[in-house]
């Protein structure tokens, strides 16, 4: 009890979990500001773990409505954007889980044959890592290799790449331990920089 | 070999906690030594890390123009459903009105059909005295005579109002 208000005190004064006090008060704009200064962010995280728009923008509309329903049990004991997070693995972690049962249905008798990731990223490269490729050629190869990853690695990139979060915030978001997480990022960056080497 | 025991995946758990900024300051210290003096290990981190900033390169998606108002018209929903959850006695309150009035409706109803449906001969039995005693009634002719007549006594010699 004592270590949970301790946690409380300590992130009450991040500018967003205010917002998010307000909100839960019946302040419905400060749940808009909210809406506002994260939707791109989350879209964009969610658009690199599962590779759709339009899925990715459904789930983030759906992130913001569940904390909008929960609001009223909220309580800041994390940074409002690492809880945002937890809310947006939970969610996408079913989407996949629906969607792979579905994949799994469509493709039963295709028997592509499952090969290296390595061999996979330099086909699509057209096997010539010395040829000079535009922005967009490498965009995609980068997009090829972060797709290699597992989903755990994944999130745990996007989260400390783009939203620059610490790895005890990733693992409160991924409910790992920081030990894991550091583990989790440590396999993750080995294989962008195998599978990226040709282009470095 | 586990991954923890491996020395190599060890050194690079090192450089990459060095290069997120996650190292503690003495192994922080130690780790700058070695790259000080080891160029393979100089190689190693460089490698990593311009691998991660090729991440930069990842097409950023374009959220589209109507994800906004989207959102505010499916919070806006939301907002009216989970008011609805909130206050299920306003629900029920609807509801128990809506019974009581097809309740009130249905008892008019058997009411009104109840009265028109009465046999003559009810209407014959509650107007019995009034029939008996016609003849008198129609020689008296008004009811002030009659209670003209209670007044003073005439009914049976008893002063009025006075209990029998």
């Amino acid at each position: 009890m004592a270590n949970s208000e301790a946690n409380i005190g300590a992130y009450l004064h991040d500018p967003d979990v205010q917002l998010m006090l307000r909100a839960q008060a019946g302040d419905n704009s400060a749940f808009t500001q909210l809406v506002e200064l994260y939707q791109e962010r989350l879209v964009a995280v969610l658009y690199h773990l599962l590779g759709n728009q339009e899925a990715s923008e459904d789930l983030a509309q759906e992130v913001f409505l569940r904390i909008y329903r929960t609001r009223m049990r909220y309580q800041p004991t994390a940074k409002f954007s690492t809880w945002m997070f937890r809310i947006a693995n939970n969610l996408a972690s079913n989407w996949r889980r629906d969607n792979a049962r579905h994949r799994q249905t469509t493709l039963v008798g295709n028997d592509s044959g499952a090969r290296p990731q390595e061999q996979l990223v330099a086909e699509k490269s057209g096997l010539m890592p010395t040829r000079i490729l535009d922005r967009a050629e490498m965009s995609k190869l980068v997009r090829d290799a972060l797709d290699t990853l597992n989903e755990r690695q994944k999130l745990a990139v996007l989260l400390n790449k783009f939203e620059q979060m610490s790895y005890e915030d990733i693992a409160v978001a991924m409910e790992l331990s920081p030990q894991a997480v550091k583990s989790l990022l440590s396999r993750a960056r080995e294989n962008l920089r195998v599978l990226l080497e040709p282009y470095l | 070999m586990s991954d923890e025991n491996n020395p190599l995946f060890a050194s690079t758990e090192r450089f990459v906690a060095y290069l997120d900024g996650e190292l503690p300051e003495a192994a922080t210290r130690e780790l700058e030594q070695t790259l000080n003096s080891d160029p393979a290990a100089r190689i190693e981190i460089e490698k990593l890390n311009r691998a991660w900033e090729l991440l930069d390169l990842l097409p950023r998606p374009n959220l589209s123009e109507e994800f906004t108002s989207r959102t505010v018209t499916a919070l806006r929903t939301g907002i009216q459903a989970s008011d609805e959850v909130a206050t299920p006695r306003k629900w029920i309150g609807r509801k128990t009105a809506l019974v009581a009035g097809l309740l009130l409706i249905a008892a008019m109803g058997f009411e009104i059909g109840r009265r028109s449906a009465r046999p003559a001969a009810d209407t014959l039995l509650e107007d019995l005295l009034v029939i008996e005693n016609l003849d008198l009634l129609t020689e008296i002719g008004d009811v002030q005579f009659l209670r003209e007549l209670q007044t003073k006594g005439g009914f049976d010699g008893r002063p009025p109002h006075e209990p029998r």
